[in-house]
Order: C-alpha cells, then structure tokens, then sequence
C-alpha cells in the first residue's frame, strides 16, 4: 500500500541515500537494489504477488517458493527500518520450506498422495525447520535474563505498558494484578524453554498437544500484544510438524478439492496467454544433488549465526558474511533481556505559513503536552514499525530524514501553504512498578526549519 | 508480397556468421572489461551504487549489475556472460540463453554509462534482435525475412544513418588528436567518405542485389578506420553487415533461388498476403520488446554521436598521488586503453567524479588522503596547440585550481 514511499525514489529513501548508510545497506544482495523507479518497483511487487499466489496454490510450487524467497528477502534487505521479527521469521521459514517437497500434496502440480511412503518427509531440509522452529523460542529465552523476567516476574506487567502495541485484551489483563501477570512471565518464559521439546517425542498426539500449546501461546499474545506479521508466522510455522492423520480428516479433501480447481485456472490461463513461458517443473540431477545438502551447511550456518548474536553486533567476516548472503543470520529475543520501561508516541507538529498548526502525521491539530496517540489499522503497521525503529540509537538520524520527507510530501500536496517550521517531537512516559504515576517528557528528535 | 519480401529477405548462413561475430565481440568485450572489473563496476571503484544512483543521468532501468556491489558478484556476472557467448560461439544457444546474454551484456554496459560508446550501443541493438532471428547454421541454404530481420535492417540502417550524420558534423581532426593513430593525420578528407560510404550502405542493405556490391565498397574504409583510429568500432559494424552477405555464392555448393525459399515465419496460407503477414508480426515474440524496453529502462537508447575515438575538443589526463608515497598511485594518459580513456573522458564531462576516484585508489593501496590532480588539453580542429590547464581536485573541494598555465 505504501510502497512509493518505502522502496522508491519518491519516498523516503531513494537508493542513492539508502545506499550511502552502511548500517541499512549491509546486507550484500537485493533484487531491489536494482531499480528504485515506481513504475519497476510496482512491477516487481506484481511479481512477487503472482509468485505468492502460485505457491499458495501449488502451481509450479518450487519455482514459485523460490522465486518468494527471493523477491521477499530482497524487499526486507531495501528497507530493514520497516521491520519487524515477524519478518525475519517468515523469511526463514520460506528458506527451510523451498527444500520440502511442498508441492507434493495440497498443491495443483500432484493433487492429494495419499500413498503410505510420501506420508512422512525426512530431509535435511524437514530437520533444519524443525529445528528452526525450536530455535525462535531457545534462543528467545536464553537472553531473557533481565530481573524483570528472572527475579520479580514484571515483565508482562512492562510489557502491557507499551500503549502502541497493545490490544483489546491487555489492559484486561493489566487489571488483573501482578501476582497473576507475574505467572504468566514464568509462564511464558517456561513455555519457550520446553514447549519446543515437547515436538521431539515421536507420538501423534503428543506432537499435535505441543502444536495445540505453541499455537495458543502466540494466540494469547496476539490477543494482548500487536506484533503484526510475526504471531501469524508462529501460528503457521508449526502447521507443518502436524502429523500425517491430522490431514487425512474431513480438512484434506476440502484442501484438495478446491486447490485443485484453482489450480486449474491458473493451467487454462497459463495455456491461454503464457503458452510461450516455459518452467521446467522437475530440478535437474545436480540441481537435486545440491538441494539435498545444501540446507544441512545452511543449518550450521544458522546454528553459528545464533550463537555468536548472543554476543551482540557480529562483523562481516567468516560464516555470518555467509549466513548474511542466503539471510539466515538472524537473533531472537522480543522484550529481552529486559522489557522496554519507556514506551510513547511521535508527533511531528508543523507551522504553515498562513499560521496553521497541526501533526503532520495525522494532518489532525493537536494540543500541545497531549500524550494520545493515534490508532493504526493494519495497512499502517509498516508505518508504525519505522516510527518505532526510528527511536533506537542507530536510527536516530533518520528521523530527520523522515521530517524532511513529511514536509517535502506536504509542500508538493500544498505549495500555497507551505511548511515554515516542523518539530519532530517523541513524547516518551516511563512505566512504574505498582500502578504508579508515570512521568512523562517530550523530546525533539528532528527540527526543520524553512 | 513475396516479391517485396524476397528483395529484403536475409541469407540464412549470413545470420549463422552473424550470431558468431557477435558472440566473439562479447567474448573479447568481457575480458576488457574483467580486467577493470572490481575498480569500475563495484561498490569498491569509482563509481559505487550510491554514486550511480545520485546521478541524475542514470538511465533508471533494471541492472543486474546493481543486485549486489561486492566484487566478487561482479566478476562472476562477467563470467556469466563469458560462459553465455562461449555457448553462442559453439552453436548452443537458444533465444532465452541468447536473451540472458543481452540482458547481461546490457546490465554491465549501463552501470557506468561514462564508459560506453557506439560500438557498444550498436552491440547491444544487435544482440537484441539477434534473440528473435531464427536458427540457421553455416550449410543453409535459403533467405528468410521475419519481423527480426526487418528489424535488424532497421537498425544496421539507422545505425549507418546517425553515425553518418554525427560524423558529417564533428571534424576528424578531433578524433586523431583525441585519440588516433600515427596514420590518423594523413588523410584528413577521410571523413567525407567515410559519410558517403555509410549513407550508400544505409540504403543497400535494403536490397539483395546491391548489399554486396556497397559492403564491399565499406570494406577498404572499415580497415582505414580501424587502421587510423581504432578497430573496435569498424569491426563491430563489419559484424553487423555479416548478415547481409550470401557467403554461398563464394564457395562451392548448391544455389538456390531466393524467390523459392522465401521464409516469412508464418503459415504458408498467410504468406502472400499483407494482412497475414501482419498477423504473423502479432504472433512474433519480437512483441515482447515493449516489456523488454520497460524492464531495461533506457535499452534501447542510441547515441551514435560516440565513435571511438571520441571527437572532444578538450583531453583529459590524470594523476592519483599521495604524499607517503613517492611513486603516482593511478595515471590515466592519453596513450591508454579504450575503457581508460572514456573514463578520462566520463571525468573531463563531470570532475565530480574524481573524488569517488580518489577515494577508490586509496582504499586500493590501503592508504587516505590521496590528491587528484588532472591536466586538461585543448584540442583543435586546425591542429594549433592548445594551453593545458592543471589543477589538483581534493576529496574536500572539487575543481580547485591550483595552477593555471596559459589562458
């Protein structure tokens, strides 16, 4: 939806700039490095787009996936200031996936197998998901080691404070007192360390109870906390460890019945108008050969990445520059190791010069020591990560550039009132223990002046 | 129909000489340009990808080369492109290998456009169409003519067109002092032939009858040129005559009647007439060009005013210097290379440049503060010596002039 200003040389950051910041452009690669002008941008998005579909349908689906992970890592590379978690994991996951047979059952390329030997899937690449799954919550409680979630159990309780990022059921959950916030911080902390063990026991229902768990853990979550893609991703991530019977109910013949006419269409459509378009459906040997091996050096490449970000920032050297090539490199830990005690909003308040004022974020007048924030729907949640990422250190200076980009859209919109002077102000309020009065400050980050 | 047909129909053999000629201009194309690979086309070189995308004349299609800024990628794409015209040299491409080579040949030709001349864009053209002719080999034996073809004859056409005007406009002169040969000075009325030469070709090669006859009259002056000035761009145009020329009737074998084997491409049903034939142009993946052009941006820009040697009034040579290093760390002179010079060239037109530059040489012998100094020539059509200028540009102030000679 917002794509011109996040990816294109009309927004935000044009190439040319983006490229300048070594601490964004870091990651070596980007199939949107090569282009920033709109009209090439929106074709590409297009084709991502298309590719989704295909593999939701299971068109040409190892072509399709790859073609995803390609399309979708490089638009995560353009611009890392939009991200989230979630992103990261999805991104991963769709890594792990391409070296499934995906396309074997479910899909418009081999309808339903039903055959005993196709039923289970043992490869390297089952055993890196496996683990990569497992891994998000390891390696998200092993740096849980502030006193909020060790010592005292307050960490939900910080948590449930950040105003931006709650949901209808955190302020419930707030009125429950801290006794019961503080079980579920050890709830939670437990549920990440041995929830994951759980998958390892070779029993149907065992495996299905600890998918049911993990599942209604992120459900919890998404009930309380606004994390956008990444609880929809933990959600969908275990589907795939489900057992073979699970699919066999009522649910698989749903399944293959309508992928089956969907993918249909997409067959008369591609005879109709891409009859000169020709995919190969089947690898090549070496290409078999290389799928094979290659997620087990991209798993200890993986496992590497993860210990070593224990650490902190790692230099582009030996086999994080690799993980970083294939995206793997990744670090875990939402709310660690301690939970942010400061949460608030950003107003970026503008005079005109016929003497108008008003929050060029929401173009609504707004008084000045006011700490309401405005809600965000889901098309603005890319928006809302940029703001919230623009208040970590090494972002800082881009909240200038973001003031300069909200004038500049301003400006063009309105040239016979335009922008004198902008503040981008951050009205930060500090959570205290026990329901206590918060304080509350206003800080100017950026400053224009006409 | 047919009649009209047959007198601009192609030899198939010429085209199977053609797809090689070209394959061996890449080849020798890509090994140039290898050897300057990291320093012109990485984020490590003169012009990184946040230069290239702050210069507002960047041609603003996709690029392959823009993917990643590392050398290493670099180097491998050109190898890439290697590999590709090592398949076309041995009869084993396909028009989407033959696809990928001209994206690939276009890609490495746009991410620094301060070095491309006509040579280049007339490659590029050719291999463009080259990805829709048929698939002929050297014991063919029959003309075709197909939306390709007509739109190679085009192009060779337009292309002898514009570079006949744009020689007809800059004084030889220029070029032999920019960057001719010894021989370069000897015949200074050479250029009006040249034109002429160029203008009788535009029109031939429309003709069965008369392409060889005008190609051979070309070829003396192809030679002279490349002779005088330098081979490059005569022998790239002498590739792009290779289809017109029937090698059959030079060697022993059956020849057959062009009228006979006319091949059109489409149905025989709708050969003859020119509403079928305009269906068949529909049916031609040359269509495709428009999805083509958009994803390659400028692809199909054609500058013709870029003979190598380039007629510019004004040379440019440079120095790279540091004070902890007695010895000049980069020299850019009149007497190099073809790539070296339009670099010189690219910094003469924007001295901008030399700061990238600057900081690319330093960080290439692992040292800072290196000093540019540049000493531009005047050139001029009467052969008078100009007064050079110096001046040593900083990474801190573009264009300071620290010394002056003449003016």
């Amino acid at each position: 939806m917002n794509f011109r200003a996040h990816y294109t040389s009309e927004g935000i950051l044009p190439l040319g700039s983006f490229l300048f910041q070594p601490d964004l452009s870091f990651r070596p690669w980007s199939v949107f490095y090569m282009t920033d002008s709109p009209p090439h941008v929106a074709a590409l998005f297009v084709l991502a787009l298309v590719s989704s579909v295909c593999l939701a349908l299971g068109y040409k689906t190892r072509w399709a996936g790859w073609i995803c992970w390609i399309l979708l890592l490089g638009l995560q590379v353009r611009n890392p200031l939009i991200l989230h978690k979630g992103d990261r994991y999805l991104v991963l996951i769709l890594f792990w996936g391409n070296f499934l047979p995906w396309g074997k059952s479910f899909s418009g390329d081999h309808g339903f197998l039903t055959s005993e030997d196709e039923k289970v899937h043992l490869s390297w690449g089952s055993v890196a998901l496996f683990l990569q799954i497992c891994c998000l919550y390891w390696f998200s409680a092993v740096t849980r080691v502030g006193p909020e979630w060790q010592v005292d159990g307050s960490a939900l309780y910080y948590t449930y404070h950040l105003e931006p990022i709650l949901n209808w059921m955190a302020v419930p959950m707030l009125s429950t007192g801290e006794a019961v916030l503080e079980f579920f911080t050890r709830a939670a902390l437990l549920m990440e360390m041995f929830g994951p063990l759980l998958l390892f026991i070779p029993v149907p229902w065992i495996r299905f109870v600890s998918i049911l768990l993990v599942m209604g853990f992120h459900i919890g979550i998404m009930a309380t906390l606004s994390l956008g893609l990444f609880t929809w991703v933990c959600i969908a991530a275990p589907l795939g460890l489900l057992p073979s019977r699970f699919w066999e109910w009522r649910l698989g013949a749903f399944l293959e019945t309508h992928l089956q006419s969907a993918a249909l269409v997409l067959h008369r459509l591609r005879a109709r108008f891409l009859s000169r378009l020709w995919v190969p459906s089947e690898w090549s040997t070496l290409l078999q050969r290389f799928t094979r091996w290659l997620p087990a050096v991209a798993l200890v490449l993986t496992l590497t990445t993860l210990v070593i970000n224990l650490g902190g920032p790692v230099p582009f050297t030996g086999p994080t520059a690799w993980a970083r090539v294939l995206g793997l490199d990744q670090s875990w830990g939402m709310f660690s190791p301690s939970p942010p005690k400061i949460s608030g909003w950003v107003t970026a308040d503008a005079t005109t010069r016929s003497g108008r004022e008003f929050n060029l974020l929401t173009g609504d007048p707004v008084p000045p020591g006011s700490f309401r924030g405005h809600p965000s729907s889901v098309w603005d949640q890319r928006w809302r990560f940029y703001r919230a990422n623009l208040q970590s250190v090494n972002f800082g200076v881009h909240a200038s550039i973001y003031l300069n980009y909200l004038v500049r859209q301003w400006d063009a919109a309105h040239p016979e009132d335009p922008i004198q002077v902008a503040r981008y102000n951050w009205h930060a309020r500090s959570t205290q223990l026990g329901y206590r009065l918060a304080f509350e400050e206003t800080l100017t980050e950026a400053e224009y002046h006409r | 129909m047919t009649g009209l047909l047959s007198r601009i129909s192609l030899p198939a053999e010429g085209l199977w000489a053609f797809r090689r000629g070209l394959a061996l201009l890449c080849l020798f194309d890509i090994l140039e340009r290898l050897t300057h690979a990291s320093f012109f086309y990485s984020d490590l070189g003169i012009f990184p990808r946040n230069i290239y995308y702050l210069d507002p004349s960047h041609p603003g299609g996709m690029n392959l080369y823009l993917l990643s800024g590392q050398p290493m990628f670099v180097v491998s794409l050109l190898f890439l492109t290697q590999g590709l015209a090592i398949l076309q040299l041995l009869g084993r491409s396909t028009p989407w290998r033959r696809g990928f080579l001209w994206a690939l040949m276009s890609s490495i030709q746009f991410r620094f456009p301060g070095l491309m001349d006509s040579s280049d864009e007339l490659l590029r053209l050719m291999l463009f169409w080259d990805i829709f002719l048929l698939k002929s080999d050297s014991s063919s034996r029959f003309d075709c003519v197909s939306w390709a073809t007509i739109g190679l004859q085009v192009q060779v056409c337009a292309a002898l067109l514009g570079i006949a005007r744009h020689q007809f406009e800059r004084p030889w002169a220029l070029s032999a002092q920019w960057g001719g040969t010894r021989w370069a000075e000897l015949w200074p009325g050479f250029s009006s032939i040249e034109v002429l030469v160029y203008i009788i070709l535009a029109v031939a090669i429309w003709f069965v009858k008369t392409r060889e006859i005008a190609i051979g009259l070309a070829l003396p002056i192809l030679f002279w040129r490349a002779t005088a000035m330098h081979p490059v761009f005569p022998l790239t145009l002498a590739v792009g005559l290779m289809p017109f020329v029937r090698w059959r009737s030079w060697k022993a074998g059956p020849s057959l009647d062009s009228r006979a084997k006319v091949n059109t491409l489409c149905p025989p049903s709708q050969r003859t007439s020119l509403g079928g034939f305009v269906k068949s142009l529909l049916r031609e993946p040359v269509l495709w060009v428009g999805l083509f052009s958009f994803f390659q941006g400028y692809g199909f820009r054609e500058d013709w005013d870029r003979v190598y040697p380039l007629a510019e009034k004004e040379t440019l040579q440079l120095t790279v210097r540091s004070s902890s290093e007695p010895r000049p760390l980069f020299q850019l002179e009149s007497t190099d290379g073809r790539r070296l010079r339009l670099l010189s060239d690219a910094l003469c037109e924007n001295l901008g440049l030399t700061t990238p530059l600057g900081a690319a040489v330093s960080r290439k012998n692992g040292m800072t503060g290196a000093d540019v100094w540049v000493k531009i020539d005047y050139n001029r059509a009467d052969f008078r010596l100009g007064l050079p200028t110096i001046r040593m540009v900083t990474p801190n102030s573009t264009q300071q002039v620290i010394k002056s000679e003449g003016q």
